[in-house]
């Protein structure tokens, strides 16, 4: 780096230019990177690179989106070191959200203008589309206190806010025990078991002199099973993907929870479906370029779960619930050594089924077929009652 | 510092110092190192199980010529395992000989430094030199998100706070690299504070130079067979786990044992056992054997 580049002005555009492309960075960070880059002088653009890469992300998801910009301002242009970045990025703000002014600021032809537009506009229709979804219901349904019943077991198409609220009462402080299991901790108990507690007992003796009057023992800590949620988003179960994302945006308040989308290939939405609340856990998925409303190859994506979370350690003693209608675009019995992996890794299967409730229904798709033998539990996920059910298996 | 300044004053003498105690590193990995030496900032490192994040921390020691201390995380370690405990039969001990003296014990004297036992995390803050220790700070991810809040206080000041005693904080603040295999997300306070690198599967040549160096019998054609069939396994879709490069290491070791020269030898299939670890991967490389052999 010679030093007729100003390294403040670089990093603050470099990194602005990193933010709006949707890398999450903290502020720490561009002081870590100028710290870089006067401690390793990188003089080719390689070493560039590896400083900041190494300072400015902070997982693999970030590669990609580092990469694109990277090579957008560094490669792309042709640019030898030092470089001018003044004509990049000058016009970008934080709030030059429209296609426009990021076209204008970046230039037609870079990558960066695709993806911001891109991202954004599909968050928007989503958007759109559930808020369809809310008014339209709050219109068709009218609510009465004491049509509990009614509510509890109205098919999810027809979501309400009273639905919401029942869901929050389910889901209530008070309303879930989940399944526990040892924990590698020890607590101190004064029941006497085979382990004393040396240390507490000891603590105890100090306080009387140095006397053992009381022995404390130690006892297994119970820990709560963690929860993995696999939702469907795929065409056939476009009117339960929003109920069941409440559902799940609830659940994670009460426990801890991994979250992944799937219809032809799996996103992890974990992250989104902790926002405080539902409307924005909901706009947060929106916004994330899923594949919604496509076709499903089950197999295809219980397979990249498997690879890429399950087996390493995500689904290992979990409870995991799937909200799927099972069918499945590709080979069932592909889907089948799959569930046969899922089983042997997890506590429990649980496989929530909205067409279940359907009158004369018979698992009789290839994929529910080949899903049934490994799963502890088949419930209908299309109404409250049948939610009520999976929380009495979790 | 100072002394590492004139010890490694650009990112190449990290690597070749690297490649001389045995362990080969890409720009990036090497690049990660030197920031992590030079600026005192903690490292991250990420990648697929068998590619060396371990064996990192271990070499970069090994060039400071300074003490590795490793911490080994598990569920439910905590700071008592971690950074110290106090030695509770000596207070008992003590309060008894004070007793019988008749002398007067106050609680200050039983939580003084001479009660404390040192875990690894207190004892790389108390190292004496001549050059900082090096802390691996192994699998993190394995360990519950509290423990990782134990951390935040090191990470960011490199300091640890008894509080009977008060904050450390030592001559010779050390280097420390976290491991993780991302079996969970690591919370982003931790994350802030650490630079990352994620660590790829080596290339062909790389695997090569890297087999040579591990196993100096073995013979160049055969590593370089060997090298080149384990990436042409990593291409093979539906593998459960895909081989590191430390099962390139075991599987060389075991071909070079068993006296094969080739890995068209009839006797390497039934050796898949040191690279695959799961029977069905096994039968999906062995369906494809011609594949992975020919060229």
């Amino acid at each position: 780096m010679r030093h007729d580049v100003d390294l403040a002005e670089f990093t603050e555009r470099f990194t602005r230019l990193l933010k709006i492309s949707g890398l999450p960075l903290a502020h720490e960070r561009a002081s870590m990177f100028i710290n870089a880059l006067v401690t390793t002088e990188p003089a080719f653009i390689n070493e560039l690179y590896w400083c900041a890469r190494v300072t400015l992300i902070s997982s693999k998801d970030e590669v990609e989106i580092f990469d694109r910009v990277f090579s957008s301002i560094f490669i792309d242009a042709g640019r030898e070191m030092p470089i001018e970045i003044s004509d990049v990025s000058t016009p970008l703000h934080r709030d030059a959200r429209s296609s426009n002014s990021v076209e204008a600021g970046i230039g037609a032809n870079n990558p960066l203008n695709s993806v911001g537009t891109e991202s954004l506009t599909s968050g928007i229709s989503e958007q759109d589309s559930n808020d369809e979804f809310d008014s339209q219901n709050e219109l068709n349904v009218p609510m009465v206190a004491n049509d509990r019943e009614v509510l509890r077991h109205r098919n999810f198409a027809e979501l309400d806010d009273a639905q919401t609220k029942e869901m929050e009462l389910l889901l209530g402080p008070a309303a879930v025990r989940f399944i526990a299991r040892r924990s590698a901790r020890d607590k101190t108990s004064r029941r006497a078991s085979n382990r004393l507690d040396v240390r507490s007992s000891l603590r105890s003796a100090s306080r009387s002199g140095g006397d053992l009057i009381d022995l404390r023992y130690k006892t297994p800590k119970l820990k709560q099973r963690s929860i993995v949620v696999l939702i469907d988003i795929s065409g056939s179960m476009e009117a339960y993907v929003n109920p069941y994302l409440n559902f799940v945006h609830l659940l994670a308040k009460r426990c801890s929870i991994e979250v992944f989308t799937f219809a032809t290939r799996l996103s992890r939405v974990t992250r989104e479906l902790h926002s405080a609340t539902v409307e924005r856990a909901i706009g947060e998925v929106a916004s994330l370029k899923l594949d919604w409303l496509s076709g499903t190859t089950i197999a295809s994506s219980f397979e990249q779960f498997l690879n890429d979370y399950g087996r390493r350690g995500v689904v290992r003693g979990a409870v995991v619930l799937v909200f799927s209608d099972g069918w499945e675009s590709g080979d069932p019995s592909f889907l089948g050594e799959q569930m046969r992996r899922l089983s042997l890794l997890a506590h429990k299967i649980i496989w929530a089924n909205p067409r279940v409730a359907n009158p004369g229904f018979i698992p009789s798709t290839g994929g529910m077929k080949a899903v049934l033998p490994y799963c502890d539990k088949l419930i209908s996920g299309h109404s409250m009652a049948a939610l009520e059910d999976i929380i009495r298996e979790l | 510092m100072s002394e590492f300044e004139s010890l490694f004053p650009d990112v190449e003498s990290v690597r070749l110092a690297l490649s001389k105690v045995g362990y080969l590193s890409d720009l990036g990995l090497a690049t990660a190192l030197f920031c992590a030496v030079r600026m005192g900032l903690p490292l991250l490192l990420e990648g697929e199980p068998g590619v060396g994040k371990t064996e990192a921390g271990k070499a970069l020691s090994q060039i400071l010529d300074t003490q590795l201390v490793r911490l080994q995380c598990y569920e439910g370690i905590n700071s008592s395992e971690a950074v110290y405990e106090w030695n509770y039969s000596r207070q008992l001990l003590s309060i008894r000989l004070a007793e019988h003296k008749g002398s007067n014990l106050v609680e200050q004297d039983l939580f003084s430094e001479e009660f404390l036992i040192e875990r690894p995390i207190l004892k790389v803050i108390r190292h004496r030199g001549p050059r900082p220790a090096v802390l691996l700070i192994d699998e993190v991810d394995r360990s519950d998100d509290e423990f990782e809040a134990f951390l935040l206080e090191l990470l960011g000041e490199g300091t640890v706070t008894v509080p009977e005693l008060g904050t450390f904080k030592g001559e010779y603040p050390p280097i420390v690299i976290l491991t993780s295999n991302r079996t969970r997300d690591l919370h982003d306070a931790l994350k802030r504070r650490c630079m990352y690198h994620w660590i790829d599967y080596p290339s062909t040549a790389q695997a090569v130079e890297i087999l040579r160096i591990r196993v100096k019998s073995a013979s160049i054609p055969l590593i370089t067979q060997v090298a080149r069939s384990v990436n042409k396994i990593r291409g093979i879709n539906h593998l459960q786990k895909l081989p590191g490069i430390a099962e390139a290491i075991n599987w060389v070791n075991a071909l070079h044992l068993l006296e094969i020269a080739e890995i068209t030898d009839v006797r390497v299939p039934s050796t898949l056992g040191f690279l695959l670890k799961y029977r069905e991967d096994q039968e999906i490389v062995a369906s494809e054997w011609e594949k992975v052999i020919g060229n």
